[in-house]
């Protein structure tokens, strides 16, 4: 009880000079509200990554044809990737799951009746399914069968049926894709953006024998999708088959490579893009302004030690213990710091919601930063208060009553 | 229920020794009214944080109600000085930011014990004093010697053993200072201990004892034959005024 009555004499100082409050707070306001703005951007942006990586598979690896640092999609006309090649990486790579060639064409015209529909068609084997974990919600998959009898099947996205048949229900029904007609076999799941930010779902699945001989008239493929078994060693395995695709197609440095190798960490990386470097850059910040606004509240803290003297001597007079005057100007300090912490942290939620609406990136709020704020606010508090509260308590009411 | 005994008090600053009290003894029983008098620099001011026990002597023995001062530590004298001494400040030394009524509740956040019936006891030690009108005011809303009053109030509102009064008129007006002088003499009356530390003659013969301070030590000690009356003196005071 005598605890809490001398908290509420701190309690009472701080509401007395509310200014002096006010600025004893700033820093602690800033800090937190930035330290809540960068968490809740930074876990957006994980978010953001997670789906991305969900989106291309956590397992995955791609390797597209035709050379080039970006992810860029498979140019027309590279004829070096082949069939072999997903034959030599199945045999020859260690930790592999699924091993899909497809050959892929964009902007192929299609059309069911009236409808007209330009959009990415994709050539592929019966373990596609498997190499994507893609499959069909209604009707068949792609099978073996169907490659090896060259079937003139196809399996629409969510989109692209939509597109082409409306509400109507596509399966069974004709389309044509070029001068070829195709019977629609499958509706397959929703999926959503491509980590290229294309959807997945208004694409269009054919056979890969179907589509090499009877649609695209060509020999090579133009990508193969490998899943690995064990997530963890995704880069040595993109390391070791580039090795191999290296060899076969007789690549030696400098000459660039006519393919390329990307998995799971590298779209991570891509989508992280520079929010890691700017991430670091404002939690710096954040630190930093804790940190003057911590050095401004004791400073003010000293001063105001100075200034309350004889407030010390006469409390110390009325029977105040050293512990007792420590223990208010702790209490003034992280009773600033606390309230600091709340309006930083609405300051922050506020800030990062607006972002989240002008940028249309997404923003987490999470209670994990709120635990953050929290804990920063005690440690600036106590030791920011503790130099400030500890020469207060070490005052000679003699001197302090002079 | 005060005896000092040799008391001595001597500051060290660096190698340089300076004796301020020089051996003082004396006793000072329940319900006595005591003026300690002395020019400044005769060791009045050190001898009254000794009393208040906001300081320790150097030697000697400081026993308040059979307590033995001397020993304690800094916590323990704390408590001591909550429990058992009342003090009144020629400063007034009241918190600005505080009402009258606040100010005087300050000394039982400090008690062992809080009253429940903390707030009737200030609005009684205020009524007292006869503030009862301005509870509620800060002290810039109020005078010097209304000022002084409500630091009476806040002296008594623990029911200390001593009353400890260190030059109370020194700041006030003579009118305002025989109202406090007053309040003194009635409280003396209900069998209060009082200690008033001053330099000023007429304030002291008030008292119904004197002790006298010369170079740090007890110079005389005498009982005042007929100590003045600050309640007809102010009675003349106001005679004056009101006289055209």
């Amino acid at each position: 009880m005598r605890t809490l009555r001398i908290a509420q004499e701190g309690a009472r100082a701080l509401a007395a000079h509310k200014l002096r409050t006010f600025f004893m707070m700033a820093g602690t306001i800033v800090g937190i509200a930035a330290l809540t703005v960068i968490m809740a951007v930074g876990k957006g942006t994980e978010k953001k990554v997670m789906k991305r990586v969900n989106a291309f598979g956590t397992h995955a690896i791609m390797i597209t044809a035709g050379g080039g640092k970006g992810f860029s999609p498979p140019q027309a006309g590279i004829t070096t990737l082949r069939l072999e090649d997903a034959e030599a990486i199945r045999s020859q790579v260690q930790g592999i799951d699924v091993v899909a060639p497809f050959a892929v064409r964009r902007d192929s015209s299609t059309k069911a009746g009236s409808n007209q529909l330009q959009t990415i068609v994709m050539a592929v084997g019966a373990d596609w399914h498997d190499a994507w974990e893609w499959y069909t919600t209604d009707g068949e998959p792609i099978t073996a069968e169907d490659n090896s009898t060259m079937a003139r099947v196809c399996l629409l996205g969510t989109l692209s049926a939509s597109d082409l048949f409306g509400s109507q229900n596509a399966i069974g029904e004709d389309i044509q894709i070029g001068n070829v007609r195709f019977k629609v076999k499958g509706i397959l799941e929703p999926r959503g953006t491509s980590p290229m930010g294309d959807e997945f779902d208004r694409r269009i699945v054919i056979p890969l024998t179907t589509g090499m001989r009877r649609v695209f008239n060509q020999d090579y493929i133009t990508n193969i999708r490998v899943t690995v078994k064990d997530s963890r060693q995704i880069e040595s395995i993109a390391k070791e088959i580039r090795q191999l695709l290296h060899e076969r197609h007789h690549i030696t440095p400098p000459r660039d490579d006519d393919f390329a190798i990307f998995s799971a960490a590298d779209i991570a990386k891509m989508a992280r893009g520079i929010s890691g470097t700017l991430t670091y850059l404002l939690i710096a910040l954040a630190g930093l302004s804790l940190l003057v606004g911590g050095i401004v509240l004791m400073n003010i803290l000293l001063i105001s030690v100075g200034e309350r003297t004889k407030e010390i001597g006469l409390r110390r007079a009325l029977g105040a213990t050293q512990g007792d005057v420590f223990h208010q100007f702790l209490v003034e300090s992280l009773s600033v710091t606390i309230l600091g912490m709340v309006a930083g942290s609405v300051l922050g939620w506020v800030v990062s919601i607006t972002l989240a609406r002008l940028t249309q990136s997404p923003v987490v709020i999470s209670w994990e930063s709120f635990a953050l704020a929290i804990g920063f606010a005690l440690v600036v508090g106590v030791f920011f208060g503790v130099q400030p509260a500890r020469r207060a308590a070490k005052l000679r009411p003699v001197d302090a009553l002079r | 229920m005060i005896q000092l005994e040799k008391i001595e008090k001597t500051y060290t600053a660096g190698t340089v020794q300076t004796p301020v009290l020089k051996g003082i003894s004396f006793s000072i029983h329940a319900g006595e009214y005591v003026a300690i008098m002395g020019a400044s620099g005769t060791g009045k001011s050190t001898l009254m944080h000794i009393l208040g026990c906001l300081d320790k002597p150097t030697g000697g023995r400081y026993r308040l109600d059979d307590i033995d001062m001397v020993n304690l530590d800094d916590e323990a004298l704390s408590h001591l000085r909550n429990g058992k001494i009342g003090f009144v400040f020629q400063q007034f030394h009241l918190l600005d930011r505080a009402t009258a009524l606040r100010n005087v509740m300050l000394p039982l956040i400090y008690a062992k014990e809080y009253p429940a019936d903390a707030h009737q006891r200030a609005e009684k030690a205020l009524t007292a004093v006869g503030l009862a009108e301005r509870m509620s005011y800060k002290p810039n809303q109020l005078s010097g010697g209304q000022q002084q009053r409500v630091a009476i109030a806040r002296a008594l509102i623990t029911d200390p053993a001593i009353l400890l009064a260190d030059e109370p008129t020194g700041n006030l007006d003579s009118k305002s200072g025989t109202e406090v002088m007053a309040i003194f003499q009635r409280l003396h009356r209900d069998g209060r201990t009082i200690i008033l530390v001053t330099h000023d003659r007429n304030v002291a013969d008030h008292a119904r004892r004197v002790i006298v301070l010369k170079d740090g030590q007890v110079a005389e000690d005498r009982l005042v034959a007929q100590p003045r009356d600050a309640e007809s003196e102010l009675a003349a005071v106001v005679d004056e005024e009101v006289r055209p």
